[in-house]
């Protein structure tokens, strides 16, 4: 299984687009979330601001997830899609590997720890970079243990996302399916629908959303709920996505 | 070696390949011929587990493709050209595979060098021509050393040159007792490379047996082949633009 996982990892790695995804989240983030808390060094309640109701502190700066977000949701897809390219390297793997279960879940798995390391440095130094910047009151060193909490729910519905949008890239053979049903949840279809449909809220990208933003920016479950949620969605697709993997002929 | 027995793969109700049987032995280059649509490259890849047969078994010394630990160092095989994203360099495609069959990344150079790849090893594979993208698909095939090598038509696009060292190429591996086993739908192309013959047309076999054989009563083995293969092509045989040919 080790062997894989490194011939995974270097295959991951050896592709540009993975570096340009991963550099672009973290170094097109962190000087967003500069811009956003200096440009407006108000206090969080100042009523020229778009939402007067105060921000808590654990919540400042999980408003800046959202353009990683869409980037790991690319990444994701064309990591699913890439083997099913022009090329066909997916021929190349299954005679390299094939026993098919093992190379699925160990792709799924590179997947999510890669994911996993790009949210947590994107949203770390997101959230670390806000509090220096603005005048939140909280030593960006020290966070809460609120603030943690909700760094750990934002990476883990990155990484159920990113997940999903591989399952649906496996199952779909091409990047392009996931990029058009998850990307439009990313940016917020599901808290456009949750307006006047209910049921919204649990769409897989709203439920993890439950996990790291402030209740009163849109319809949420708990957090814990929200995570169950997302899991399952994640979980049910991968189990789909498995089963073609491993018995459809290529 | 390897076995096909019995093979059958069916599409809805037609059979792609009809009860198909023939062995590919040690030491010898079998040529895999028919026309386009005869059922080559779905036997190929059942034979390396890419597909599922629906009846009969594909074997490489008794087992299955499947079945093998680190297959590439069994079989080395190469379908459709490089099976290579575009945005990769030729050597970091062949580390990832070695790596995966826990051959050694010495082996990297030796099979560029033998391919006549080396040059290119830190170029895209995007950026290949057609022969470098045949070229590093042998490569790949030869990464584990195997003593079996099954390849889909892999002088597809080639110019005479590259035609040339693919026949050399494989002439040298049949001579080191390795298993050849190789389809193309050109048998002018295979007379002067295969021992043995195996022709198929509509998923059946026609003809099978060394190069006399094949040939019978023929003058050659290309005529052996339109004459085998008749009427069970694609298209109208003989006729261009509903005209009868002579």
């Amino acid at each position: 299984m080790m062997i894989l996982f490194r011939s995974e990892t270097t295959k991951l790695f050896t592709n540009v687009s993975t570096w340009v995804i991963a550099g672009v989240a973290v170094l097109a983030t962190w000087p967003m979330a500069l811009s956003n808390a200096g440009a407006s060094n108000l206090p969080a309640d100042d009523p020229r601001l778009f939402s007067s109701e105060p921000i808590a502190l654990k919540f400042q700066g999980f408003e800046m997830a959202g353009f990683g977000y869409v980037l790991v949701v690319v990444l994701a897809a064309l990591w699913a899609g890439s083997e099913y390219g022009s090329g066909m390297q997916i021929r190349t793997s299954l005679m390299a590997t094939p026993k098919r279960g093992r190379l699925f879940l160990t792709k799924a798995l590179l997947l999510a720890v890669s994911v996993g390391i790009i949210a947590f440095i994107t949203m770390t130094g997101t959230i670390i970079i806000t509090h220096m910047a603005s005048s939140s009151g909280l030593d960006p060193w020290e966070l809460s243990p609120e603030t943690w909490e909700h760094l750990g729910g934002v990476t883990l519905a990155w990484t159920l996302t990113a997940l999903i949008s591989f399952a649906i890239g496996s199952l779909a053979r091409t990047a392009i399916l996931p990029l058009l049903l998850i990307t439009p949840l990313v940016i917020g279809i599901g808290d456009f629908l949750a307006m006047f449909w209910s049921g919204a809220k649990y769409l897989p990208v709203a439920a993890g959303a439950s996990m790291y933003s402030h209740p009163a920016a849109g319809t949420y479950l708990t957090p814990v709920t929200g995570g169950i949620v997302q899991g399952l969605w994640a979980l049910g697709l991968l189990g789909v996505a498995y089963v073609s993997f491993c018995r459809r002929d290529v | 070696m390897i076995e096909i027995s019995n093979l059958v793969k069916r599409h809805g109700t037609s059979n792609v390949i009809d009860d198909l049987s023939f062995t590919a032995h040690p030491g010898r280059v079998t040529g895999f011929l028919g026309p386009n649509g005869a059922g080559k490259s779905s036997t190929l890849r059942i034979l390396l587990g890419l597909d599922r047969a629906t009846a009969g078994t594909a074997l490489i010394n008794g087992a299955t493709y499947r079945s093998l630990r680190n297959p590439l160092r069994t079989v080395g095989a190469m379908l459709d050209g490089p099976g290579a994203t575009k945005g990769r360099t030729a050597k970091a495609h062949l580390t990832w595979i070695a790596q995966s069959n826990g051959i050694p990344v010495s082996r990297i150079n030796e099979v560029l060098a033998m391919t006549g790849l080396s040059g290119a090893s830190r170029t895209r594979i995007g950026g290949f021509s057609l022969g470098m993208g045949q070229r590093l698909g042998i490569a790949a095939a030869l990464l584990g050393d195997p003593e079996i090598l099954v390849l889909d038509e892999p002088t597809n696009g080639l110019d005479p040159d590259g035609i040339r060292w693919i026949r050399r190429f494989l002439r040298s591996m049949a001579a080191e007792g390795k298993t050849v086993l190789v389809s193309s739908h050109l048998m002018g192309e295979m007379e002067e490379t295969a021992d043995d013959f195996v022709v198929i047309a509509q998923g059946r076999v026609v003809a099978q047996g060394t190069g006399d054989e094949v040939r019978g009563n023929h003058s050659n083995l290309e005529t052996a082949f339109f004459a085998l293969t008749e009427g069970q092509t694609e298209y109208l045989s003989g006729r261009i633009d509903g005209v009868e040919q002579a």
